[in-house]
This record gives C-alpha cells, sequence and structure tokens, in this order.
C-alpha cells in the first residue's frame, strides 16, 4: 500500500464530494445549532457523520461513475483505506470543528447573558460504539450501493423482532413457567452483568468488529463487478 | 456468481444463531432448576377480604340515626 496514492485518493474524493455532501452538512451543522436548542456535539454531529458514511461509496450506484471510480490507479485496499481515514477521522473532525464554530457564535451572538447549555467538547461521543456504527454504514453503503442507510435501518428492525420473537417462542415452548410475557427481560442479564464486569472484553469485541466490518468492506469492493 | 463476502457473512450469521440457541438452551436450563412457586393465585383468587372490615352502608345508616336520635 503507498500512502502517497491514498492521500492523492483523500484529496481528490474531497475534492469531488465538497460540493454534493460537505457543504450541505456542514450548513446543517451551523445552522441548527443556532437555531434550535438541540446540542450540536450530541445530536448533529454523530447522525452527519453516520449519513456521511452510509453514502461514501456513492459512486457505485450507477454504472457509469462506478466505472471511472474503478479505472482509478489505485488498489482496493488504498480506496478502502483513504475511505477509512475519510470517514472515521477527517469528517468527524470537520463536523467536531464546524459544530465548535456554530457554538461559538452561538453562545457569543445568541445566548450570551443566558447559562451555557452545551455539554463540554470532552463528553463528545467518540467511542467505539460509534466507529462501529461507522464500520457497518460504510460496508452496507459498498454491499448495497443504493439506499443503504435505510437498508441498515430495515436490517436492524428486523434483526430485533425476530430475536424477539424467537427467544419469546423458545422460552415459550422449553421453560417449564410461561416467561414469554414477564420475565423475557431476563434474557439480557447474564450478558449485560458479564460485559459490565469486564468492560476491556466489550471494547475488545468491538474493535474486532470494527476490523471485521472495513475488512468486508475491502472484500466487497475488491469483487465489485461493473 | 457466488460472492465470497455473502459466504463470509451468512456463515457468520449462522454460526451466532447456533451460539444464541446454545446460550437460549442454557438460559432456559438454569431458569428450570430455580425453584418455582406453582398454582400462585391470581389476584381475583386471593382470600376474600372479611365483611366486618367493609364499609357497610346499612351500619353508617344505623350510626347516623342514633346521632340524630342524640340530638
Amino acid at each position: 500500500m503507498d500512502f502517497k496514492n491514498v492521500f492523492n485518493l483523500i484529496r481528490c474524493f474531497i475534492v469531488e464530494k465538497f460540493k454534493k455532501e460537505f457543504t450541505p452538512l456542514i450548513v446543517i451543522a451551523v445552522v441548527v445549532p443556532i437555531l434550535s436548542d438541540f446540542d450540536p456535539i450530541v445530536f448533529v454531529y454523530p447522525f452527519l457523520s453516520i449519513l456521511f458514511a452510509a453514502r461514501i461509496f456513492k459512486n457505485l450506484q450507477n454504472s457509469q461513475s462506478a466505472i471511472a471510480y474503478m479505472m482509478m490507479p489505485a488498489s482496493p485496499a488504498e480506496k478502502t483505506m483513504a475511505n477509512f481515514l475519510l470517514v472515521s477521522v477527517i469528517y468527524p473532525l470537520v463536523c467536531a470543528l464546524f459544530s465548535l464554530i456554530a457554538l461559538g457564535v452561538d453562545v457569543l451572538f445568541f445566548k450570551f447573558f443566558q447559562d451555557y447549555p452545551y455539554t463540554m467538547p470532552q463528553d463528545i461521543g467518540v467511542s467505539l460504539g460509534f466507529f462501529l456504527l461507522l464500520a457497518i454504514f460504510s460496508f452496507a453503503s459498498v454491499y448495497y450501493k443504493k439506499h443503504s442507510f435505510w437498508n441498515v435501518c430495515l436490517w436492524g428492525v428486523v434483526m430485533v423482532l425476530f430475536i424477539l420473537i424467537y427467544s419469546g417462542l423458545f422460552c415459550y415452548i422449553f421453560a417449564d413457567n410461561n416467561i414469554f410475557s414477564a420475565d423475557l427481560s431476563m434474557l439480557n442479564e447474564p450478558i449485560n452483568h458479564f460485559f459490565d464486569s469486564y468492560p476491556i472484553v466489550s471494547s475488545v469485541v468491538q474493535l474486532l468488529l470494527i476490523c471485521f466490518f472495513w475488512g468486508m468492506t475491502y472484500l466487497r469492493l475488491k469483487e465489485t463487478e461493473v | 456468481m457466488k460472492k465470497k463476502t455473502n459466504i463470509i457473512l451468512f456463515s457468520i450469521l449462522g454460526v451466532l444463531f447456533l451460539l444464541y440457541n446454545v446460550y437460549l438452551a442454557i438460559f432456559v436450563h438454569k431458569y428450570n432448576q430455580l425453584p418455582q412457586i406453582e398454582n400462585t393465585p391470581t389476584i381475583w383468587e386471593e382470600e376474600s377480604v372479611p365483611e366486618s372490615d367493609c364499609f357497610q352502608q346499612d351500619s353508617l345508616n344505623e350510626n347516623v340515626n342514633s346521632i340524630s336520635l342524640k340530638f
């Protein structure tokens, strides 16, 4: 992997995406906190980053732009690395920067005499779970190509419903007492207790999942045909 | 063409589903070993409240009459 190539790709993606992707989202990141009382760091910035991740492989949507994308003089690994840096580092930083600027403007000109209503930057939800979400949405964008955001949401709803119905039926059939309606929440307790007692295990699992989804993104990009 | 990512994804999902079944089986087995309360009476089957504790309109009327008589 040539890091000069990766750097050039990032520059190319930023120039290409700036008008359509960065500008509207930066405008939202600036305007929403000024017009409303939403905390930009908690509400706006993670949501925008996830939306951006869900559209990162937008070029693969139609065959013409997909051919141009595939013909770029870089290997799939370099493209994946460039997209990883864009999604996980550059875009959240840009969003956080503009959110902070908006917050400063908001406090200086509109809420100067009021109490400071926002969480401080050290409370930014930069956690492994957030990066896991970004990895999942990036993988979905190369997997589905179109409507990846809604596909992931749909998959989430289907999985939750399936797990609820399946585990409910399992307990209803095999448990001596009927715990179908009353104690289904007990199912999570051992897992939650385990992860609460060993937080390092939870972090390691999340890190592994992040690596897994970015690896799958690389594999999927490698086998994509136009 | 069968894509490698599909095979990896669905095999992992299958393994996770099997593991979840094992987890459920252990959970249900442990739940069945807990001491169970059999034939727990529902709220309607519980012992009825003795009549003496109930509010009775007749006794109230009698009391009211007695008070009025005292007047």
